[in-house]
């Protein structure tokens, strides 16, 4: 079915071999089954607000399904992008097969983004596989088809970078738990961290908000400041609602008082674009068996000049994400 | 000649005319509109001003509007206008006055082009004393100068029988209206209802007398203060002492026998005024005319008129001092428009279930059937077709089982003023996730205002914006997202929805209620003397009676006889666990809008409170796909009939809540007055139609809630004949018996007066039973 000869053969072998067994099947299974957990649980936590009196429209649970969800998925990816590839490049190490693939006529470039591609295409599968899930927001109501777009867009992107990081920990430590511990903890830092420093500056100033620039890196945070516009703009009739509170959690600093939402999750995605290139270049580097200058090296430097020239160029849409 | 060259020349030209539109023409020659503001353009903010418009088409047939608004407002209210090419033709249009503004905008309008607009001079009058004076041949009073009065100034508005409007909301301005003069039959039905209703929201009618068929023709028979006989001479001492001057000599005028609950003051039988309370208000009718020659001469006219063209009582709403209950008791009902209907849920669990197969059926049972044909790959193709296939099936199912995604709500409060009419009053909230324009279907006559913004029971709610139609069967409320928006509709209409009469015998109190109306009555309540009777569901054409227990416990004001009404409901509801019932606090909310009260708490007359779930305005809201509530909450005051000898329990006779207003107050749920200053005087009084009563045997029951002083006390009750303060043996606490009690409880009126060491009795509380015959 996977037609030889319009893949490479690292891009072929990992398609071929990654949904055997039952560990693909079960994480197909965990993944779309969180994520029908967390919707009914968000479903129940929202429905329950009837008891308190509150006045309810259902387009209001499914805005806040819709919130729950989307966080939900995005975290679930943040952590599982980096999880397909830790063990790409170190795992070859490990099993000794590394320096058999180097005297193959494969060039370390094509290794690194067939490894890539393999992953994506996995995460993708996982993606599309929870995509009904999203078909209970319509039940209620309250949400457009315009509204998913973004979302998975930066869904994507945190996809992409997470692959990257995870194969260049992997490309660089050459060991698989050695990876694991890096990367998570990188992560763990970047997420909480970037939490953690905005809640800092909150409180030494004086509890006002935060600016953007100190969560823009924070994926969790991008992905809020796309949700942010689709909830009730009106908090009174939402009450209490978690999603909510944990939305205004993760996008402080992004909406200001006048209620204009940071295009935060703009920024973010040229950091994130600008981090995968670099990260893929640094895996090429990790990968060499001599620390040499090669053409890849040049073309890898060339795109990151192309790019930061967009950015610059572009730098109206994605500047006012740090500094409204 | 290159025809090619011109055509497209031409082309050019056509489009240059369509980028570049005619401006509309302002004030076309042919359509001349003459507006007038009702009572000068003098209004109180807060209130509606009736604005006349005639409008002259000396061209073709039109189809237009005539718009008001003011300036800066969100809102516009419109009237549909269908003139005839050279015809010409009167309209009246209601404007809400909600800001003090000097300017109102008046326009004729066609397609969004101005055929004619004017500027009416307005001017707000708060903190005033709008004074209507009603007549056939115009009147005029010696009232006090504007510079003369530290407060509350007149402003005097002349009115012809003509002038009068025909809706209660177009007197909602005037705080007192005196009519002297007027044309018998010269009032339509509607102006009679209009009257009706403002008198029973709060306002004060003053009817010059003088002539015994003074108010033939044209009083509704149940703003009558007093039966006019013979003509006589009426002593000015009340005038004088009222004036605190020398009266104007004696005044001819006419006998004057108050009607049960009528009080009168001056000397019997041709006492100079009588006062009876109607609903809210007060109808004073004079023996004298007030235009007499006399009157215009007596020099301390302006005293007299200022001590006594008194609204009834004044309330702080937020426009500042208003003279009836509309604004507040609106805002009451306008706040129930927050506890929203709740919204019935889809099938949630099955769409949960069918997720959960699609769950099983993507993961393990794919991977188990490819893995039994050895064709693990073909997930990279199966999955995504599979995710794609459930994924529209689930779409279609959940666009077909979608629910409501906008909620109405509207109450409405039907008050049968008797005559055979009712002042109505519908609220409509809408809330939706995106903007909409909502037709709504209304019984034309109506008029329409936003709701005033206001945080109710469940968040805040606020008035809509845009076009407010008038005199149409149909207007559209555009609701913005996410807002609670609400409007107002009111309208008098005739309506006789039930019949109730309450009868009170030796065997004690007895109520008849028959439902006359088209659908059953729900808990209905009956309240007369503090005392709640329930009497369940009424069906069509039904007749229903009830009896008041003996020694049935009084509920002195109006949230103890809400908590009597809903005590079932309200215990179930405060269960531990059990969610508050929304639909129970909105009828809470809504008996509490009815029974509420300018000038105190406390319920003395006669009401019967029935449930229905229309509104009589016929209002119907076209929204497909919102959950939609409708409550309406009738009230009625019923007839009393009294024979023969009666015993009346405690409850029946006790202190007066608008004469002792200033020092009022409770102890042990009963209603007293402070004994600081002394000497205290307790005012007290029978309901209305009980006033006649003549009493064989009067119990006195008096106490204080601080520790009585043990000596120094005298106790003396007022003796209405020999018009003289009696000294009783009792210094209290305790009870009493009074003897020869008739010639002490006159009118239905009780004085007594504590003086001496009383001051430290703190509230003094007085209640007592009377056994006496009717008349």
């Amino acid at each position: 079915m996977i037609r030889r000869n319009l893949l490479g053969p690292v891009l072929f072998k990992e398609l071929a071999t990654l949904l055997r067994g039952s560990r693909a099947a079960l994480m197909i299974t965990v993944y779309v089954g969180m994520v029908l957990i967390s919707a009914r649980l968000f479903y129940g936590v929202t429905a329950s607000q009837l008891d308190f009196g509150q006045p309810l429209l259902s387009a209001q649970i499914g805005q806040v399904i819709f919130i729950g969800v989307s966080l939900v998925i995005q975290t679930m990816t943040l952590f599982l992008a980096p999880a397909t590839t830790l063990s790409a490049v170190s795992h070859e190490y490990e099993r000794g097969t590394f320096e058999l693939i180097q005297a193959t006529p494969l060039s370390a470039s094509q290794l690194i983004i067939d490894k890539l591609i393999a992953a994506m295409a996995f995460l993708l599968l996982l993606l599309i596989a929870a995509m009904p899930a999203f078909t209970l927001v319509l039940l209620f109501g309250g949400l457009m088809i315009s509204d998913l777009v973004p979302v998975v867009i930066v869904i994507l992107m945190t996809a992409v970078v997470g692959c990257a990081f995870g194969l260049f920990c992997s490309a660089v430590t050459r060991q698989t738990f050695n990876a694991t511990l890096l990367c998570y903890a990188v992560l763990i830092s970047l997420v909480g961290g970037t939490l953690f420093a905005a809640s800092i500056w909150s409180l030494i100033n004086g509890l006002s908000a935060a600016p953007p620039s100190l969560v823009v890196a924070n994926p969790l945070s991008a992905i809020a400041t796309v949700l942010a516009p689709i909830r009730p703009p009106d908090d009174s009739f939402t009450g209490g609602f978690r999603p909510l509170v944990l939305l205004s959690l993760l996008s402080r600093g992004v909406i200001d008082n006048r209620g204009v939402i940071a295009p935060t999750y703009h920024a973010t995605a040229v950091i994130y674009g600008a981090l995968t290139i670099s990260l893929i270049w640094g895996t090429l580097v990790a990968v060499r068996p001599r620390l040499r200058l090669t053409r890849e090296d040049g073309v890898m430097l060339a795109a990151l000049l192309v790019y930061g020239l967009l950015a610059y160029m572009l730098r109206g849409w994605w500047v006012p994400g740090i500094f409204p | 000649m290159n025809f090619r060259l011109i055509a497209r020349a031409a082309l050019m030209l056509i489009l240059l005319g369509a980028l570049y539109p005619v401006p509309s023409a302002r004030a076309q020659a042919s359509v001349s509109l003459t507006a007038t503001a009702a009572f000068e353009g003098n209004y109180v903010p807060g209130t509606w001003l009736p604005i006349t418009a005639r409008i002259e088409n000396s061209g073709t047939a039109l189809s237009a509007v005539l718009a008001a608004e003011l300036p800066g407002a969100t809102i516009r209210h419109i009237v549909p206008v269908e003139l005839a090419g050279g015809a010409q033709k009167q309209v009246v249009i209601y404007v809400a006055m909600d800001q003090s503004v000097r300017e109102v905008r008046v326009s004729v309008e066609q397609d969004g082009s101005i055929l004619a607009e004017q500027t009416l001079a307005v001017r707000p009058r708060s903190d005033e004393r709008m004074l209507g004076l009603l007549s056939g041949d115009g009147l005029s009073l010696s009232l006090p100068r504007r510079e003369d009065l530290p407060s509350q100034p007149f402003t005097v508005v002349s009115l012809s029988p003509a002038d009068l409007p025909d809706q209660v909301a177009g007197l909602s301005g005037l705080g007192v209206l005196l009519a002297n003069n007027v044309p018998p039959d010269s009032l339509s039905e509607a102006q009679r209802g209009a009257l009706l209703a403002w008198v029973n929201a709060g306002g004060h009618l003053f009817i010059g007398g003088g002539a015994a068929d003074a108010l033939s023709g044209w009083l509704p028979s149940e703003l009558q203060a007093a039966t006019t006989d013979a003509q006589a001479t009426i002593d000015d001492g009340p005038l004088g002492e009222l004036a605190d001057a020398t009266g104007p000599g004696p005044l001819s005028g006419v006998q004057l026998t108050p009607l049960p609950g009528g009080v009168s003051v001056g000397a019997a039988p041709t006492p100079a005024w009588v006062t009876r309370s109607f609903g809210q208000g007060l109808v004073t009718q004079f023996a004298f005319d007030p235009a007499a020659p006399a009157m215009e001469a007596w020099e301390s006219a302006p005293s007299f008129w200022d001590a006594i063209l008194q609204p009834t009582f004044r309330v702080s709403t937020l426009f500042g001092q208003q003279t009836n209950i509309d604004v507040i008791q609106e805002q009451m009902l306008a706040g129930t428009l927050t506890a929203l209907p709740t919204i019935p849920q889809p099938p949630v669990d099955m769409f949960f279930l069918l997720l959960v197969m699609y769950t099983v059926l993507i993961g393990p049972a794919l991977a188990l059937f490819l893995r039994r044909i050895d064709r693990q790959a073909w997930s990279w193709l199966l999955v995504p077709l599979i995710a794609v296939s459930s994924g529209l099936l689930l779409f279609t199912l959940a666009i077909s089982l979608r629910t409501s995604d906008k909620v109405v709500s509207q109450v409405s409060l039907v008050e049968e003023l008797g005559n055979g009419q009712a002042r109505i009053r519908t609220l409509i909230g809408a809330l939706a996730p995106q903007d909409q324009a909502l037709i709504t279907r209304v019984s034309p006559g109506a008029i329409t205002r936003p709701v005033r913004e206001i945080s109710g029971l469940y968040g805040d709610i606020g008035g809509v914006s845009g076009d407010l139609i008038q005199q149409s069967d149909q207007m559209t409320l555009s609701i913005k997202p996410w807002k609670l928006q609400g409007v107002l509709i009111e309208q008098q209409q005739t309506m006789r929805s039930m019949v109730a009469t309450i009868q009170i015998g030796e065997q004690g109190s007895q109520i008849e209620v028959i439902n006359r109306g088209g659908e059953t009555l729900r808990d209905v309540v009956a309240i007369y003397g503090g005392r709640v009777l329930l009497l369940g569901n009424i069906a069509p054409d039904e007749q229903r009676s009830g009896r008041w227990a003996p020694n049935q416990s009084i509920a002195p004001d109006r949230i103890a006889i809400i908590g009597q009404i809903f005590a079932d409901e309200v215990a179930a509801a405060n269960r531990p666990g059990q969610a508050a019932n929304r639909h129970i606090e909105l009828q809470i909310a809504m008996v509490n809008a009815a029974l509420y009260h300018g000038g105190s708490d406390i319920e003395t007359e006669p009401l019967v409170l029935g449930w229905v779930d229309g509104s009589p305005l016929k209002t119907e809201v076209d929204a497909p796909r919102a959950a939609q509530q409708s409550l309406t909450l009738l009230t009625m005051r019923p007839e009393v009939q009294v024979s023969g000898p009666i015993s009346l329990p405690e409850g029946w006779l006790i202190p007066d809540p608008t004469l002792n207003q200033s020092n009022a107050c409770s102890s042990n749920n009963l209603i007293g007055v402070r004994a600081n200053p002394a000497p205290v005087t307790i005012i007290m009084r029978l309901p209305n139609d009980l006033g006649p009563l003549r009493a064989s045997a009067l119990t006195l029951t008096i106490d204080s809630s601080e520790r009585w002083p043990n000596a120094g006390i005298t106790t003396e009750i007022y003796d209405w004949a020999k018009e003289t303060w009696v000294a009783q043996s009792f210094d209290g606490p305790g009870e009493f018996e009074v003897g020869d009690p008739a010639t002490y409880l006159s009118e239905g009126r009780l004085q007594i007066r504590l003086s001496g060491t009383i001051e430290r009795a703190g509230c003094i509380v007085a209640t007592a039973r009377v056994q006496g015959a009717m008349p």
